[in-house]
């Protein structure tokens, strides 16, 4: 995968760049995905013009969670290989606004994707980034995550690349005091989920959002029971406009890419993780020979 | 004892003889005010005012043949129906996990066509804890100590239907697969009614595709209003790897 970061200013900028990569990519056959903002979708789209044949996806909603970028970028990828077709994408994951959580998480994304895509045919991937929105180590660090940087129309390989995650795995904040806590094993598994229902019943959640976050949080409790010494610790607290779990064990995940692809249908492994991703806002994975953490984020709905 | 427990086919699980009395005598002196022939199979009942008749029946077909025999009889002889309670540990030799699912399920499908009511009892001191959760699956309701179970319960409803409450997960979709397979054993086509079904985890949705997987020419239609199921079938991939699988709002 070709990899690049790129920083714009403006609206205009991000056309003006954005443009003729896309341009490139159709005229080459290629398929194009680009997952921005709304107000970008719609400016690059009037650029483009009719029939254009672009696929756009807001970024707000499919890269909320960042750790299911990838997977989207994984089904993108593999299915226009299957089909014989070339492709490339843009893909801004970073906008203002993201907490500080959210833009480690981010930022592990953008190194991660270097690694996720050892066997596929080459692609393009740009990753725009707003200069002036954005903080000035934020645009450090994409330098540092991509092997090729550019802007004002030029591009180059980037002389701080350094594809390692040991730089984005801060110790996870304490949790607040007091935080619900529950040790469990496969002996009371079943309790977990009247637990963070009771718990969300008091939160801004809607029923759907309680339902999926129980299921992720169940998922998470089996990982621990199967492959985490067979128990683990369900701690939950709030946070601002949010509901937070964590489930702590024993195990150590050694793939920094765990739960970032679809699983294969029938597949056994890799579906709990991959799912919390895909049920919830955030997810926060640290793992090492001292054991798993893995918490997970749902976001309320603003009364 | 409430009306919805004292009709169709119902699990009781119990740890004494006094729990037994108390929990039972008061579905047979309702079938008995009702006109009902009651009936015992296997050696022991509560006592009761009226007629009890005592039967000793293996289980498996002999029970299934003689329960359609007493119903038969009991319309002959002019009762409204037929009750029974069935005392699972007089029965003859005990049935391995898979036996006594596949049993229970026939056995609910049978009250349910002949109209009867059945009431499984249980003792605690005779069957293991795996052997009470795996035939307590197989009756729409509880009664006595597994009245709040957290298990799933399937039972028949009409034609190749069959419903399916409460919550499926890692700990019983093997027996879910097993009441899935025994269910499909007789048909092509099999209905689930998802009816007040709590919560399905992932092995839960493996364990409906793997079923439908191991049995070609298996059509599967599940109803259910649980967009949590409903995504999680879609996102490992089962509406395309499953076509054999309807999945119905």
């Amino acid at each position: 995968m070709l990899h690049e970061a790129y920083f714009y200013r403006t609206m205009g900028e991000f056309v003006a760049a954005a443009l003729p990569f896309v341009e490139e990519g159709l005229v080459a056959g290629e398929a194009v995905l680009v997952a921005v903002s709304a107000p970008q979708i719609a400016a690059l789209d009037s650029a483009l013009g009719a029939g254009h044949g672009v696929t756009f996806a807001d970024m707000a909603a499919l890269g909320r969670n960042p750790g299911r970028i990838i997977s989207v970028w994984r089904k993108f990828v593999l299915g226009n290989t299957y089909a014989g077709r070339g492709c490339r994408g843009i893909g801004e994951p970073i906008w203002p606004g993201r907490t500080a959580d959210e833009l480690v998480e981010c930022q592990r994304h953008e190194v991660l994707l270097n690694l996720a895509f050892p066997d596929s045919p080459p692609w393009r991937l740009m990753c725009p980034y707003n200069t002036s929105t954005l903080d000035a180590w934020v645009i450090e660090e994409a330098a540092r995550s991509h092997p090729v940087i550019g802007s004002d129309g030029a591009r180059m390989p980037s002389n701080d690349y350094e594809p390692d995650l040991s730089r984005l795995t801060p110790e996870l904040l304490p949790h607040p005091e007091p935080a619900l806590e529950f040790p469990f094993t496969l002996a009371n598994i079943r309790d977990i989920r009247d637990t963070v229902a009771v718990y969300t019943a008091t939160t801004g959640l809607t029923v759907d959002q309680t339902g999926e976050f129980v299921l992720a949080v169940h998922e998470l409790a089996v990982n621990s029971v199967h492959h985490g010494g067979g128990k683990g610790i369900l701690r939950m607290w709030r946070q601002p406009g949010r509901v937070v779990c964590e489930v702590a064990d024993d195990g150590h995940i050694a793939d920094p890419l765990v739960g970032r692809a679809a699983p294969k249908p029938g597949a056994r492994q890799g579906r709990g993780l991959w799912l919390a991703n895909e049920m919830c806002d955030l997810v926060q994975l640290r793992s090492s020979g001292d054991g798993t953490v893995v918490r997970v984020h749902k976001l309320e709905q603003p009364s | 004892m409430n009306s919805t427990l004292s009709a169709g086919h119902i699990g009781l699980v119990v740890e004494s003889d006094d729990e037994y009395d108390r929990l039972v005598r008061p579905l047979l002196d309702e079938g008995a005010r009702s006109g009902d022939k009651l009936i015992v199979f296997g050696s022991a009942g509560p006592e009761i005012a009226g007629d009890v008749f005592h039967h000793d029946v293996p289980l498996g077909t002999g029970m299934l043949t003689r329960l359609r025999a007493e119903v038969d009889a009991a319309g002959r002889q002019g009762y409204r129906g037929v009750r029974v309670v069935a005392n699972m540990d007089q029965l003859g030799d005990p049935l391995s996990l898979p036996e006594l699912l596949a049993f229970e399920l026939s056995l609910d499908r049978a009250v349910t066509e002949l109209g009867a009511t059945m009431l499984c009892a249980y003792r605690s001191e005779c069957f293991d804890r795996d052997s009470v959760a795996v035939a307590m699956s197989a009756h729409p309701c509880g009664y006595g100590m597994n009245s709040k179970d957290v298990g799933f319960r399937m039972w028949s409803g009409a034609g190749d239907c069959w419903n399916v409450s409460g919550a499926l997960d890692l700990i019983n979709a093997g027996t879910f697969r097993a009441a899935l397979t025994s269910a499909a054993s007789t048909t092509t086509r099999l209905r689930l009614m998802f009816v007040e079904l709590r919560f399905v985890d992932l092995a839960g949705v493996q364990a409906l595709a793997d079923v439908t997987e191991m049995i070609p020419g298996l059509s599967l239609t599940v109803t259910t209003h649980s967009n949590s199921f409903r995504r999680c079938w879609r996102m490992l991939g089962y509406d395309e790897t499953c076509p054999r699988v309807e999945i119905l709002g």
